[in-house]
């Protein structure tokens, strides 16, 4: 099966980049050096919409390389144009979206990614701000829950008193 | 003349406040009248000297005087009056200048203005020179603009950055960010007072929180200045992009707003009174760190700043008030006791806590966003980057949460409520959050995330317009006419109607930024004259390019001409280039009638005549400004004074330190300030290639002679490979030192050239001019650059016999870089 599917994909090589070609002026290419080592896809191939669709999110989680702050998507440099349509061609390729980012960081290191992957040390970053949401929301919740219990408790004392007062006056 | 006058009266202003800090201590710890009377004549004597100073600066920059360093350092004779009156701003020496020009203004409205309180007012006093002493201390020393310019004197300058040329936005929006972030001196002055006195009244709390509304409603125009100049300048149809330098704005507005709310809670109930005082020295504390990021050049950033001497004195200022801001938490945290009486937490209460919640949870968010680069660098020795789709995907979560408090909240009565009535009060606005989702639905946005907005806009727009009016409503019910009873509102409670004309504008935003995010899209051509393009319902029609000459701008301009079905609009879009520095930026240029949600960017004009252009169609994106304007007005609604009488003062809680207080901050303090002080001497512009040490990527290009070069044809001889092009300044600086190490290494070292975005013209003129060094590469489609990670150029890979990546160089290299690395490929 996977067999089939990268001959699918040397088969797509040769016609695709007609299509890149007349999109972008250049022809987008994936050579066997590329194939060693992107793998093989373990996504499914992408046409038409869907493809443009997915070929501009995954693209707007990279740093474009030579702008400040931008994302591949949103940049307009000739180094992310290409880069966008290599995103496109290996999305219609059938290489998943983590695939295709490890292409990229392969060669421009960790820093291509907009977003950090959530694994090792990068965690802290997705797990501290929820982390410190969940606790002040306990906070919270403890500090009307105690405020209520005080009010109880003070109604309760109030009570007693009167009950109290109640009893020797009798 | 203008330099040693200048510098005497920032000297002056030291002085001033130098002495005038601890007269105002003194005052405030004795209450003597005499002292704090010399303590507000030191504190306007602070204002004039930088008045005086910045007034000089101006003269000196008006009149062309290059013997003033700063002066030579961003003026031009060729630059325009406007231009250079607020070329003070422009740069580094001068913004800070200008920032003791702002702190003067503030203190003098804190003297003239604050009436009473003096046994605050000594302290508030005291700590706002304080803050002034740092800054004179910059202006005098390490940042000084008023250096003499050593000799020769130029007769002419570079003229200031030409961002600031290109746009009106880049002219007022520094101003209105400085306004907010210099202003929260005075709140965190006040509430540094309330702490010293180990108390904080009712009397107090009322003009601290209008002093922290005017550096907040300052924060709120200046971020909206700057996302519409992003969107309207730097060229990528966006407004927002979670720079580091947006987000550090946006840091003590979040907290500045909690500080807001909760001092409403405190007004009514006499609790929260510590947490406010924390959420008011934060937002300092935020914007003094905001200027180190800014100001340090340790973070990636589109308004990139140069590195300066500064960002070290930054970071001791910012440690310095965090060491003073925990101590004295802990010293008086104790003192500060709770109005006894009805301190029941229960409806809109509770909602006030979560929004104080959700606002930190998101400062805390987006702090640790921006930070995170410094911290991993500091951790892993690698770089990450944390951008948009990190802050998206965590803070869109919390703020529709805040949105949707902005509907429940003022909905819940105060006080004790039995749940029937909370439930009643809740349900109510469902039908108006219904619409909302329908009407988003019939207008297209079938997006879950869009729908969800409008439901939560929908819902708050009701309660904010029921509540808003309930004064007025109340009026009419009296009998009084419709406008009678709106005026009679306006004037007896501006601070509840300006509370709600924010929360109109809040929402306005927050609908805002939903439809312009789900609904822009985009689209890219070549044109030749007289072709068109479609975008959304726009038809574009490209008719001729010009060339725009201004005194130190050179434009290249388009034309084009679009046609809606109706209607025909003429608009244009350039891109400018200065001929002074190699910055430039796109631009597009009203003409006529311009919709405001079409972004038009002139990506190139080629030889042929035609040009690519890329639309860009961001609906709604207007009411985004207009959301925020509608915010500030709100902030100034709240500021005009209602009628009411003050209540008893109180204080005297349990004396001594909290050691809770020292432990928490010490942990918060520590990390923040190792970390930020680790950032230096990280250049957060290189980044290591993952490539070394592994196989060189193969490559099989033609050279500009149509020969084909190959890496397997090196025939196992070392390579050095350089990407480069003519607009790239260091690459044209390093040329020659290629040329004579090509020419040492002849037969020993491969020397090739690969182009980087340039037209293989441009690289054929240079080459014949200056000479070559090596076979140059052209790169269809940056296919090699993309396969070899290229950030930039010049960027220069030294590749062994084994066909293995070595070394990488970034920026350009001398001899002694070459000489090293050449001899470990050899």
């Amino acid at each position: 099966m996977s067999r089939v599917a990268v001959a699918l994909a040397l088969g797509l090589v040769v016609v695709a980049p007609l299509a890149a070609q007349a999109q972008e002026g250049f022809r987008v290419e994936v050579d066997e050096a590329d194939l060693a080592q992107l793998g093989e896809p373990e996504g499914r191939a992408l046409t038409g919409e869907e493809l443009t669709e997915r070929a501009h999110a995954v693209a707007s989680l990279m740093r474009c390389p030579s702008c400040q702050g931008l994302s591949v998507a949103d940049s307009h440099t000739p180094a992310s144009a290409a880069m966008r349509a290599k995103v496109e061609r290996l999305l219609a390729l059938g290489y998943s979206q983590e695939q295709v980012l490890s292409y990229f960081e392969a060669s421009f290191g960790e820093f291509i990614r907009l977003a950090p992957r959530a694994e090792g040390f990068n965690l802290f970053v997705w797990i501290a701000p929820v982390a410190i949401l969940l606790a002040g929301f306990a906070l919270v919740v403890w500090r009307i829950r105690s405020a209520r219990r005080a009010r109880l408790a003070a109604a309760d004392l109030e009570a007693f008193r009167e009950r109290v007062r109640a009893e020797v006056e009798r | 003349m203008a330099s040693s006058l200048g510098q005497a009266f920032v000297l002056l202003g030291l002085l001033a406040s130098a002495v005038g800090a601890p007269v105002g201590y003194y005052a405030g710890a004795r209450g003597s009248e005499r002292a704090l009377d010399l303590a507000r004549k030191l504190a306007l004597a602070f204002a004039l000297s930088m008045l005086l100073a910045t007034l000089i600066m101006e003269w000196a920059l008006v009149t062309h005087d290059f013997s003033v360093s700063y002066v030579a350092h961003v003026g031009s004779l060729a630059t325009p009056l406007h231009i250079t009156i607020v070329s003070l701003w422009s740069s580094l020496e001068g913004s800070i200048l200008f920032w003791g020009l702002i702190l003067g203004v503030f203190t003098t409205l804190l003297t003239l203005l604050q009436k009473g309180h003096t046994e605050y007012l000594g302290y508030t006093l005291g700590t706002v020179l304080s803050v002034a002493v740092f800054f004179c201390f910059l202006i005098a020393g390490p940042a000084n603009p008023f250096a003499p310019t050593p000799a020769p004197i130029p007769v002419d300058g570079p003229g200031p950055n030409p961002l600031l040329q290109n746009h009106v936005l880049m002219i007022i929006h520094p101003p209105m960010l400085y306004m907010g972030y210099v202003g929260m001196t005075v709140p965190f002055a006040m509430a540094v007072a309330a702490l010293l006195r180990g108390s904080l009244t009712p009397a107090w709390l009322r003009p601290l929180r209008n002093w922290l509304l005017v550096p907040t409603g300052f924060l709120s125009l200046g971020i909206m200045l700057g996302g519409w100049w992003s969107y309207e300048v730097l060229g990528w149809g966006g407004y927002w992009a979670w720079d580091p330098v947006e987000n550090a704005s946006f840091l003590p507005w979040l907290t500045a707003v909690a500080a807001v709310h909760s001092a409403i809670v405190l007004e009514r109930r006499g609790t929260l009174k510590a947490w406010t005082l924390i959420l008011v020295m934060v937002s300092f504390l935020l914007t003094i760190l905001g200027t180190f990021l800014t100001r340090s050049g340790v973070v990636n950033s589109v308004h990139s700043f140069t590195q300066s001497p500064i960002g070290p004195m930054f970071l001791s200022f910012l440690a310095l008030c965090l060491v003073a801001v925990v101590l004295l938490l802990a010293l008086r945290i104790d003192q500060l006791v709770s109005e006894p009486g009805d301190d029941a937490v229960v409806g809109r209460e509770s909602a006030f806590l979560l929004n104080n919640l959700l606002l930190v949870a998101l400062m805390f968010t987006v702090l640790v966003g921006t930070l995170f680069p410094i911290i991993a660098e500091a951790v892993r020795g690698v770089k990450v980057s944390v951008g948009e789709p990190y802050f998206n995907r965590m803070a869109i979560p919390i703020s529709l949460g805040l949105l949707l408090l902005l509907g429940i909240g003022p909905a819940l009565p105060w006080g004790r409520t039995d749940s029937r009535a909370v439930r009643r009060a809740l349900l109510r606005p469902l039908p108006a959050g219904a619409a909302g989702a329908v009407l988003c639905w019939l207008l297209g946005g079938h997006d879950g995330s869009v729908l969800l907005t409008s439901f939560l806009a929908g819902y708050a727009l009701w309660v904010t317009f029921d509540q808003g009016s309930r004064p007025a409503r109340r009026r009419l019910g009296r009998g009084e006419g419709a406008a009678g009873a709106a005026g009679g509102a306006l004037r007896r409670a501006p601070r509840l109607v300006g509370a709600y004309v924010v929360h109109l504008g809040v929402i306005v935003t927050f609908v805002a930024i939903a439809i312009s995010s789900v609904f822009q899209s985009s689209a890219e051509a070549t044109l030749a004259p007289g072709q068109e393009m479609e975008i959304g319902d726009y038809r574009l029609r490209f008719e001729e390019v010009g060339l725009e000459q201004q005194p130190h701008l050179e434009a290249e301009k388009a034309r084009s001409r679009s046609s809606t079905t109706a209607r025909t609009r003429a608009r244009s879009s350039r891109r400018s280039t200065s001929t002074a520095r190699s910055v430039s930026r796109s631009r597009r240029r009203r003409c006529g009638r311009r919709p405001h949600d079409l972004y038009l960017t002139l990506m190139n004009v080629a030889a042929n005549g035609t040009i690519g252009l890329r639309a860009i169609r961001t609906p709604g994106v207007v009411w985004i400004w207009i959301g925020v304007l509608v915010m500030v007005a709100g902030t100034v609604l709240c500021l005009v004074p209602p009628g009411g009488g003050a209540s008893a003062a109180r204080g005297g809680g349990r004396r001594g330190v909290n050691a809770r207080v020292l432990w928490i901050g010490a942990l918060i303090v520590v990390p923040l300030v190792v970390f930020l002080g680790l950032s230096f001497g990280h250049d957060p512009h290189l980044i290591d290639s993952p490539l070394i040490d592994k196989p060189a990527p193969p490559f099989a290009l033609r050279s500009l002679d149509g020969e084909e070069v190959s890496l397997a044809q090196m025939g196992g001889q070392p390579v050095v490979l350089n990407f480069w092009a003519t607009w790239c300044q260091p690459c044209v600086a390093e040329h020659p030192v290629l040329q004579e190490y090509a020419r040492r290494y002849a037969g020993k070292v491969h020397f090739v050239g690969v182009i980087y975005q340039d037209e293989s013209s441009n690289i054929r003129s240079f080459v014949e001019r200056r000479g070559g060094w090596g076979p140059s590469l052209v790169d269809p489609g940056s296919q090699v650059a993309i396969r070899y990670g290229v950030y930039g150029a010049p960027e220069t890979f030294f590749i062994d016999r084994d066909g293995v990546v070595r070394k990488k160089v970034t920026g350009p290299m001398g001899p002694g870089i070459l000489d090293a690395y050449l001899s470990e490929v050899l």
